[in-house]
């Protein structure tokens, strides 16, 4: 049976909330930080392994 | 149903319409270009269907999903009528004939000029005009979400606008000074040549002007896409916004960069100085700054819902997120795709290395995922999000909304990613058939017909998204609760002016461009270039 | 801090390449009028192709039509610095050569100029890759590159690809 998507929050306590933001955003740091070095990691592929043997253009 | 709710949904038939026929466009073009025999290929077959699907997506399903979307956000967060309904539906009209208008030129053969438009090849006026139209009611719309704001914070003094507003009104700000390239260029010059007014144009000028409007638009696009991120996913998850203010300070920094950086489109240009492609290329790196803080703050936000569901370490927040909700689960599908598609349009954005692969499928590999993508998949999200808002109907099948977002996000993994290869290949683009029996091209035959089938799970796709919205209508009545945006783990009280308003970067805009654009534009009327003849493709060309 | 660390990394890469190596987008801004250019002293028909310049350059000039290159061939040495002119009389074209970097538009009012070195020797292909009307599909030309013993000028300084 459907139900609306939102979840309304008057059931986190503040304490709760107090509790999990001791931990964040580390998990969101380590996730950020690992898809920004893929990313560096492909786009210096991209340049050094690819392109740069590819010839000079000017 | 009230008026609001009709002129959302009127404009969102409107976008799902444009998008359901390009899906099959989309797929007859695959299926002509691939080594497999296809019906009705012919070149003008072809090319008018490439314009058909490009106009349909990049304008139609986007201006009118923006603009509803835009309504239902002003009454909702703002927590009042839509002030000048009256000229809101005026702006519907207006756009809805301009996209007739542009829609009956297309299938008539007399605009197969793609939707980024080739002059000096030059299409019926009908066509050029139509699109005028539609950019001429996405204008009344601005106006309309800057009015909203104003008149809610002059009831609601020192107050900060909800996020969702001041992103949306953001986005009003920057289409107002996106558009301004492509109406000049199509009222001073591209509309006058198909008019028979001249017979010549500076295509120099012309791509300049173009080019202007050419990056930020896909801002334009993205915006409702981040709105989604930091004022529904949350809510989804059933967690907090980690930020207000950095929500904040990524739209305005958006709204900074995504204009002056339009050159990089140009890359390849020989009329423009290496100079100020440089420039612009450094501007370019800025506008993926925006889109960092994003993903971070989405993260940590998607974060604290899942520690509170119990999710515990460094990555246990994840599997503990609730992703049978198809807003979470569009959300996560989302961020793959940006990366991909975010990934080579860092390649795309390199200055030189832009010479590795523009105009080949590497350039259609990125948009399709970074907008068909990442962008369109938080449109359906947010769809099935206010569906129920607007009509006052439950959903019949969650499931099927979940269904139908996996096949998006596969269908465009599989079509978009063997394109990548293709194009450092060398595979370029628009082409209506490829010569199979060049040893070069055969190569690329099987990754051709593997794009295919993902254009059909894509198809597929489309088909079952138009089928949960209709079916929507199927269940009875119930209590519609008030639509509520997240919060913020620290709502703020006050925030400072500056992330409250525009003024100050209204100001620095105006600095940018004139810093990055104004000598490219103002060196075509000292140099006087030759100009190019006017070639129409309306007259049996 | 991170992001403006890796945001340096990358324009330090692209700088890197620009000055030492030489790699930079083509941006001449050399104007030429294309309702003359069958006319032009440069660009006339019996000059396309590649010519050895009088001091040593190889230089190889063509020019894009609906929906042709002129010349189909082209013949370049490996290993040699070469440079590519093009010109367009009527509407907006564009090339690369696969496996190259080479990649430009061509824009009617405008010459594009290309220095570049090859290096694989062999047969590539260079189409055209902007739209340019109904015939687009069909326009390609063919780079070929040849060892320097097997590139042989002939008394102009022009080197063309053999009838066969």
């Amino acid at each position: 049976m459907a139900v609306p998507t939102r979840s309304s929050d008057e059931s986190i306590t503040q304490s709760d909330l107090n509790t999990v933001m001791e931990q964040v955003p580390k998990g969101a740091l380590a996730l950020a930080g690992i898809a920004l070095l893929l990313l560096l990691a492909g786009w210096f592929f991209v340049y050094f392994v690819i392109f740069i043997p590819r010839g000079s253009v000017g | 149903m009230k008026s609001l709710e009709r002129l959302t949904l009127a404009h969102l038939w409107v976008a799902f319409a444009a998008f359901a026929v390009a899906c099959f466009f989309g797929v007859w073009q695959m299926w002509a270009r691939s080594p497999l025999p296809a019906p009705f290929v012919t070149p003008d077959h072809y090319f008018l269907s490439v314009t058909a699907h490009g106009v349909s997506m990049a304008f139609v399903l986007t201006t009118f999903f923006i603009m509803g979307f835009g309504y239902f956000t002003a009454e909702t967060a703002l927590g009042r009528p839509l002030p000048g309904i009256h000229w809101a539906w005026l702006a519907f009209v207006i756009s809805l004939a301009g996209a007739l208008m542009a829609t009956v030129a297309i299938l008539s053969g007399r605009a197969s000029v793609l939707y980024t438009f080739y002059p000096p090849l030059t299409a019926s006026p009908i066509f050029y005009f139509g699109l005028v139209l539609v950019v001429v009611g996405s204008w009344i719309w601005c106006v309309l979400m800057i009015v909203a704001m104003s008149r809610w914070k002059h009831a609601n003094p020192g107050a900060p606008v909800p996020l969702a507003m001041y992103a949306t009104v953001a986005n009003a700000v920057m289409w107002l000074w996106t558009t301004i390239g492509v109406a000049a260029e199509l009222l001073f010059i591209v509309l006058p040549a198909s008019m028979g007014w001249n017979d010549t144009v500076d295509v120099g000028l012309t791509r300049t002007l173009f080019s202007w409007t050419l990056h930020p638009i896909v801002y334009f696009w993205l915006f409702p896409a981040y709105i989604a991120f930091y004022t529904m996913a949350p809510q989804a998850a059933g967690g907090p916004l980690y930020s207000d203010t950095l929500g904040r300070l990524s739209f305005v920094l958006l709204l900074l960069y995504s204009l002056p950086v339009g050159m990089h489109h140009l890359l390849m240009d020989p009329m423009q100085s290496t100079g100020f492609k440089f420039v612009q290329m450094m501007l370019t790196i800025l506008v993926a700054v925006p889109t960092l803080l994003t993903v971070f703050t989405i993260a940590a936000s998607m974060e604290i819902a899942g520690r509170l569901r119990g999710g515990r370490g460094l990555f246990g927040w994840i599997p503990a997120l609730p992703w049978e909700r198809p807003m979470v689960l569009a959300t996560g599908l989302s961020f793959v795709m940006l990366f991909f598609g975010g990934g080579g349009g860092l390649v795309n954005m390199g200055y030189g290395l832009n010479a590795l692969i523009h105009n080949t499928s590497w350039v259609t590999a990125h948009f399709h995922l970074i907008f068909g993508g990442a962008v369109v998949i938080m449109y359906f999200a947010i769809s099935y999000e206010i569906w129920f808002p607007l009509t006052g109907r439950v959903a019949s099948s969650v499931l099927a909304q979940r269904i139908q977002l996996w096949l998006w996000f596969c269908g465009m993994m599989v079509m978009s990613l063997p394109w990548h290869w293709l194009g450092l290949q060398g595979q370029w683009r628009r082409v209506a058939q490829f010569d199979y029996s060049n040893p070069i091209i055969a190569a690329w035959g099987p990754w051709v017909i593997v794009s295919l089938v993902g254009g059909l799970l894509l198809l597929a796709s489309a088909i079952l998204f138009i089928w949960n919205l209709a079916s929507f209508r199927r269940r009875p009545f119930a209590a519609v609760p008030s639509f509520r945006f997240a919060v913020a783990v620290h709502s703020p009280r006050r925030v400072p002016a500056a992330l409250n308003g525009f003024g100050l970067w209204n100001a620095l805009v105006l600095f940018l461009m004139v810093a990055a654009y104004g000598w490219p534009i103002a060196q075509f009327f000292v140099l006087q270039a030759p100009q190019a003849v006017v070639h129409r493709v309306d007259r049996g060309g | 801090m991170v992001v403006g660390g890796a945001v340096a990394l990358i324009f330090a890469a692209i700088l890197y390449a620009g000055l030492v190596l030489h790699v930079n987008p083509p941006s001449n801004i050399e104007t030429i009028d294309p309702k003359t250019l069958h006319l032009s002293a440069e660009f006339t028909e019996t000059n396309l192709g590649t010519k050895v310049e009088a001091g040593g350059q190889v230089i190889s000039r063509i020019v894009a039509t609906q929906f042709a290159f002129d010349p189909q061939c082209m013949v370049v040495p490996s290993n040699e610095p070469v440079t590519l002119r093009l010109a367009s009389p009527d509407v907006i074209h564009g090339i690369l050569v696969t496996g190259t970097n080479v990649n430009t538009m061509v824009i009617p009012g405008y010459v594009s100029q290309i220095h570049t070195v090859f290096t694989k020797t062999g047969d590539l292909l260079m189409p055209c890759h902007e739209f340019c009307g109904f015939g687009h599909s069909q326009m390609w030309a063919t780079v070929r590159v040849v060892p320097r013993e097997s590139f042989r000028p002939n008394a102009d300084g022009r080197v063309a690809c053999e009838k066969s």
